[in-house]
């Protein structure tokens, strides 16, 4: 009835039943179509929008044998006179490390920071003589002490860290008693995380086909809370939670506690008290269903069974240091500064051929061929070109520039399969911008004894400019995303191009191998995302220009 | 002095067919050798790929061309309703601003390159898959997703130019004849812009076919016969794509054989498209 009210408003007279069907058909088809235009819009704010946002922030989760937040000052024993603190210089990015990072900087096992904060710095280590060294070796390695050779004995705390903060790459410990001396110069103090959460073995055994595989820090913090009773409610075997805490008073105890809880720690009544690693090991071994923490390096020496700690950790990706870094160890570590470069070469070398050619092609289907069977035949064949798959372009290339003339996989052969396949691009876009030139203008030069070459010259291509460069802007867009064509062409080697035959890794085939071989996401991500913003750039170009034709051509 | 510049014109404009006519000499002249050792029946139907299987070597590419037949179908069963629906939106209703914003969109879709559309099929599609149909998540659906945002640009601009280059007077003697304007659109002007929906189809069926980075990276690139649409699958051009690498001797022979079923496919499309724009003109 109220629909009926509201048509006898509206229109003043009551609509037959057929009409109201033929509206109501209306408006859903059109809502269907406003529909299909939001999901083409959708999809592109989702692809564009999921890429850039992992691009620029990168939210890991990363599991790990140790917690997730460390101490600065590290210690062993209770009745040493110095605790130790672990310096780096300025330039390196990590602010905290895990005890296995310490040992293997230290033992020469890492060597570049590349791993640690992707930066491609080498490791330069310090080290200084007498008590802190014994103490610093007794905390941080598990076995037999063993430094890199390449290491340098420093005297005492003064000259550690004037050496760390003049040293790129630097690394050292000095007593913790001297850290205020840190301030003012190039280097800071590392946070170092080494407390594990050691269980029985029957914890980790798979239930069900569900294996625990790993817990959060607020899990564990629930855990020595005494919220949680029982493993079932983690998901792990059906074992009573029992708790080994170490005795009141000692380090790993106070340290543990520190980090994981920020009000007082009151045990829960699940807990038992150890009083070193060695009984810990007794505990876990025969309690099923037990729980402690332990430093790391003694859960090693002790073959304790570890659980995996989960962290969460967000941060800038997409940073400048990525963009103007070079690229090592297969685009692990570094930025991608040479591949950016190289890929500048390849649209340099690409528009330089492909450009007059183009131009050229598109002035004398304009402005010479006659509408003949000849002329139908060239644009066929532009038409095809651009239709031609770029898997089958690469092929051709590899035959002709790789099998046949022998200049071998790298940056010319890559650009003349590339110069093949923007071609029609170019025509096309040239074409249409030589075709909107005002006829009254070519006659004008004419018609003041200009020949048709002059004319073509000083008249028509000029005033078409702008639609040859937007032409030109597309091929750029192509050239640039184009990686089937480029990977047997032009080959995928990540160093800076040296001459026209070495082999050179462009944007997309770089984002191609760091996701095929599974190298990181991450970096997949941050390159995904200039290439997105190279495509974003050039459509706004050409919209410019595009703009700019409109008006000077009414 | 013209008659040279104009020669020398000509040859530039001789560039691309001359480019078409090599890169055929080219793929025939490498990849045919391989039927002196395997017959054209088999290549085309046996469904056993053993390329590096010294003692039992098998070339045939069926399950690779049923792979390739299934995913583009899936593309354009997904994407031309879409893109079509779109065209119509921006040519009939949408007014100035959000058509031109729309064309935009269009326009940044197609310039997206194919690698990062196969990214995001691996990062976001793929997961999301596994989640509703378990697997790996790369296969035919997958795939055949990721292509239908791929044709969506060129299904949606040329569609949208030949719905806008019906002429008026068919639309305005449809209204006036009593007709809404749906009812015209349906029955009058989609008709008459058929032959050009119709290339903007077989143009995005070439694009889908022909794909290879985005597909190389979703489709799961299992070299068997597809069972279902959650199949992991091989394409003709990720066999290529994925072989080319490391492939050498008959096996290099038959992905140039291979890529000789793709070139053939692609210029009977275009050959349709010339016949079909030829029809329509008249």
């Amino acid at each position: 009835m109220k629909q009926d009210e509201n048509t006898v408003k509206r229109g003043g007279f009551a609509l037959s039943p057929h009409t109201r069907k033929v509206r109501l058909a209306e408006t859903t088809a059109k809502l269907t179509l406003w529909i299909a235009a939001g999901i083409t819009m959708g999809t592109l704010f989702i692809i564009i929008g999921y890429i850039l946002f992992r691009g620029f922030v990168s939210d890991l989760r990363i599991q790990h044998e140790v917690l997730p937040v460390g101490s600065k000052v590290l210690a062993y024993e209770q009745n040493v006179k110095d605790d130790i603190v672990v310096i780096a210089n300025g330039d390196i990015r990590a602010t905290e490390l895990t005890i296995t990072e310490v040992t293997e900087l230290f033992n020469g096992e890492i060597d570049n920071w590349g791993e640690i904060s992707e930066q491609d710095i080498d490791v330069r280590v310090f080290l200084q003589d007498g008590n802190i060294r014994e103490e610093f070796e007794r905390v941080v390695f598990p076995d037999t002490p063993q430094f890199v050779e390449t290491a340098v004995v420093a005297d005492g705390d003064i000259q550690i860290i004037d050496s760390v903060a003049n040293t790129r790459g630097s690394i050292g410990f000095i007593s913790a008693a001297n850290v205020e001396l840190l301030s003012n110069t190039n280097s800071h103090a590392l946070y170092v995380r080494r407390i594990s959460v050691a269980v029985n073995i029957e914890v980790l055994n798979p239930t069900n086909g569900i294996r625990l595989r790993y817990l959060t820090g607020e899990q564990i913090e629930n855990i020595f809370l005494g919220k949680y009773r029982n493993w079932s409610e983690l998901g792990a075997a059906d074992l009573p939670i029992e708790i080994a805490v170490f005795s009141e008073g000692s380090l790993v105890r106070s340290e543990f506690e520190s980090v994981l809880f920020k009000s007082e720690y009151i045990l829960p009544d699940n807990a038992s008290v150890v009083a070193n690693p060695s009984e810990l090991a007794q505990f876990l071994v025969q309690n099923p269903g037990a729980i402690g923490y332990v430093y790391y390096n003694d859960a090693i020496v002790y073959d304790l069974s570890l659980v995996y700690i989960e962290r969460r950790e967000t941060q800038l990706n997409l940073d400048p240091a990525f963009i103007l870094e070079a690229p090592r160890r297969a685009g692990r570590v570094g930025g991608i500064s040479t591949i950016i470069l190289n890929t500048l070469f390849m649209i340099f070398l690409t528009l330089l051929l492909a450009g007059p050619i183009g131009v050229a092609a598109a002035v004398y289907l304009t402005e010479y061929a006659k509408q003949n069977r000849m002329n139908e035949i060239l644009r066929f064949g532009t038409e095809t070109l651009a239709g031609i798959p770029s898997i089958i372009f690469g092929l051709f290339g590899f035959i002709l520039f790789v099998m046949y003339l022998d200049i071998g996989v790298g940056l010319l052969s890559g650009t003349l399969t590339i110069t093949f396949m923007i071609l029609p691009t170019i025509i096309r876009a040239s074409e249409e911008a030589i075709k909107s030139v005002p006829q009254a203008m070519r006659e004008s030069s004419l018609a003041l004894g200009a020949t048709k070459w002059q004319t073509v010259v000083r008249v028509v291509v000029p005033a078409a400019i702008p639609g040859i460069m937007t032409g030109l802007i597309l091929a750029i867009g192509r050239a640039v995303g184009e990686t089937a064509a480029l990977l047997f062409t032009m080959g995928s080697d990540y160093r800076l191009a040296r001459d026209f035959l070495s082999s050179a890794r462009v944007l997309s085939v770089h984002l191609y191998i760091l996701v095929r071989e599974g190298i990181s996401f991450e970096r997949a991500f941050a390159t995904g995302t200039i290439l997105i913003i190279i495509i974003l750039l050039i459509n706004f170009v050409t919209n410019k220009l595009i703009g700019r034709m409109v008006r000077m051509h009414g | 002095m013209e008659g040279a510049v104009e020669k020398l014109l000509f040859m530039c404009a001789m560039v691309s067919i001359l480019t078409i006519i090599f890169i055929s000499i080219f793929i025939f002249m490498a990849g045919i050798p391989l039927f002196e050792e395997v017959s054209i029946i088999e290549f085309l139907f046996s469904d056993r790929w053993r390329p590096t299987d010294n003692q039992n070597p098998g070339f045939g590419i069926l399950a690779f061309i049923v792979a390739s037949i299934l995913v583009t179908a899936g593309a354009l069963v997904i994407g031309v309703p879409i893109g079509l629906a779109t065209a119509i939106h921006l040519a009939e209703i949408a007014g100035e601003r959000s058509s031109r914003f729309l064309k935009s969109v269009v326009e940044i879709l197609a310039g997206i390159p194919s690698v990062v559309y196969g990214f995001f099929g691996t990062v976001l599609l793929a997961p999301i898959n596994r989640m509703i149909f378990g697997g790996t998540g790369f296969n035919i659906l997958t795939a055949s997703i990721i292509l239908a945002i791929m044709i969506l640009p060129t299904v949606i601009s040329l569609s949208e130019v030949s719905i806008k280059s019906v002429s008026k007077d068919l639309k305005a003697a449809s209204l006036a004849l009593g007709a809404s304007h749906w009812q015209t659109i349906i029955r009058v002007i989609l008709p008459a812009a058929s032959s050009g929906i119709i290339t903007a189809v077989v143009l995005g069926t070439g694009r889908a076919v022909g794909e290879t980075m985005a597909v190389l990276m979703v489709a799961g690139n299992a070299a068997m016969m597809p069972e279902a649409v959650t199949s992991m699958v091989r394409t003709l051009t990720m066999s290529i794509a994925g072989d080319m690498g490391y492939a050498a001797g008959i096996h290099r022979t038959a992905l140039f054989a291979t890529s000789i079923v793709l070139f053939l496919f692609v210029m009977a499309l275009n050959v349709f498209i010339k016949i079909i724009t030829r029809k329509g003109r008249i």
